[in-house]
């Protein structure tokens, strides 16, 4: 009997730990907090790291994937942030954050595909396990993470201000926060919000 | 008598079809932010509930049939439903509208069409980060959030009941 008791207290304790995680805004990685590099498995095979990139500044860590529309939104915008950006030394690292079974447009052999149509020139990843996205802290694609060289993270958000109409963007923060850096100045807003597809 | 009394139901059943069907077709389009928060002010003491959603996500679409049963369940009551559309505005003609009209959707739906979601989100809650769906419940001015699908009838019910006393 009492250990009936104390298995359903327990347990009731790690449902209420559970939940009330659930409840308090999710964990992940704040502003000038030291990320963890991961190994995650490119369109081409190929696992790619952070370590792996050479002669860098820092990385535009874009969680994004095929399905959401915002990230369809994006997509363009996110290829022209890598070309103007890469050769300064800031190239964009997308990572797809979503388990295929939810949505199966973001299976890997689908990013491959469109990672083919689309020209990608920047690595497109696939968090298989689910295991990176938690440890940022994105929640919703698309979801820039800007990291410095030694990849602390700068900036957190947006890639600008107006994700229905790239001709009526008047904030661009992913290239004011690179900006902000290359002056040796803290990015602002270091923070942004957006509307965007939960990850799954 | 008998035969012509017959004669109007088509006619009447037609015209309830017609109603229905024009009142499932409108949807408003806010372009502005400031335009839906006025929405937010309710007159008097009528509940309001809003629900952040769109076509393309699934998680809003499962949780939306509960939204439509407390319709049914606040019918003549002081409460209302308001579920908000972050659709592109361009997708109004092609999903949204033939979405609200396949669905039956009866409550309330605009199309929130404010690009600067930066500025905005934190005017709904400061804890938002913008992924959705979401639900923001206004009782007598009081402001109530809840930051992610509801996952039964039972468990959004209770969600409204806790906080209507």
């Amino acid at each position: 009997m009492k250990k009936i008791f104390l298995i359903s207290f327990c347990s009731v304790v790690v449902l209420s730990t559970l939940s009330s995680f659930k409840l308090t805004s999710p964990a992940g990685y704040k502003i000038g907090d030291k990320a963890e590099d991961f190994a995650l498995k490119n369109v081409d095979g190929k696992m790619v790291s952070l370590k792996d990139y050479r002669n860098v500044k820092g990385y535009i860590v874009v969680f994004t994937c095929n399905h959401c529309p915002f990230a369809k939104a994006y997509e363009e915008r996110i290829i022209e942030l890598h070309k103007k950006y890469a050769p300064l030394g800031y190239p964009v690292v997308a990572i797809n954050p979503n388990n295929p079974q939810m949505n199966p447009e973001d299976s890997y052999e689908m990013m491959q595909a469109r990672a083919k149509e689309k020209a990608y020139p920047f690595a497109y990843l696939f968090d298989e396990k689910q295991q990176v996205y938690p440890k940022f802290g994105a929640t919703r694609t698309p979801h820039v993470f800007l990291l410095t060289k030694d990849l602390s993270i700068a900036y957190i958000g947006a890639i600008d201000d107006n994700s229905q109409d790239p001709s009526a963007v008047k904030n661009k923060y992913v290239e004011n926060a690179i900006t902000a850096l290359e002056k040796g100045e803290q990015p602002n807003p270091a923070v942004t919000k957006a509307i965007g597809c939960s990850i799954k | 008598m008998k035969g012509s009394r017959k004669a109007y139901w088509p006619a009447i059943f037609f015209m309830l079809v017609t109603i229905t069907a024009v009142k499932s077709q409108t949807v408003t389009i806010y372009d502005s932010f400031p335009q839906l928060e006025s929405r937010f002010h309710m007159s008097g003491d009528t509940t309001l509930l809003v629900n952040f959603w769109a076509t393309w996500c699934k998680p809003c679409i499962q949780e939306l049939p509960y939204f439509q049963s407390l319709e049914k369940k606040f019918a003549g009551k002081k409460f209302k439903i308001l579920l908000v559309s972050l659709d592109f505005r361009m997708q109004l003609e092609t999903q949204v509208i033939p979405f609200v009209k396949n669905k039956k959707i009866k409550p309330e739906v605009v199309l929130l069409a404010d690009g600067d979601a930066n500025n905005w989100i934190p005017h709904v809650d400061s804890q938002w980060d913008g992924a959705i769906p979401v639900t923001l419940m206004i009782v007598h001015g009081e402001k109530f959030f809840y930051g992610h699908r509801f996952e039964s009838q039972k468990q959004l019910e209770s969600w409204i009941g806790a906080h209507l006393n």
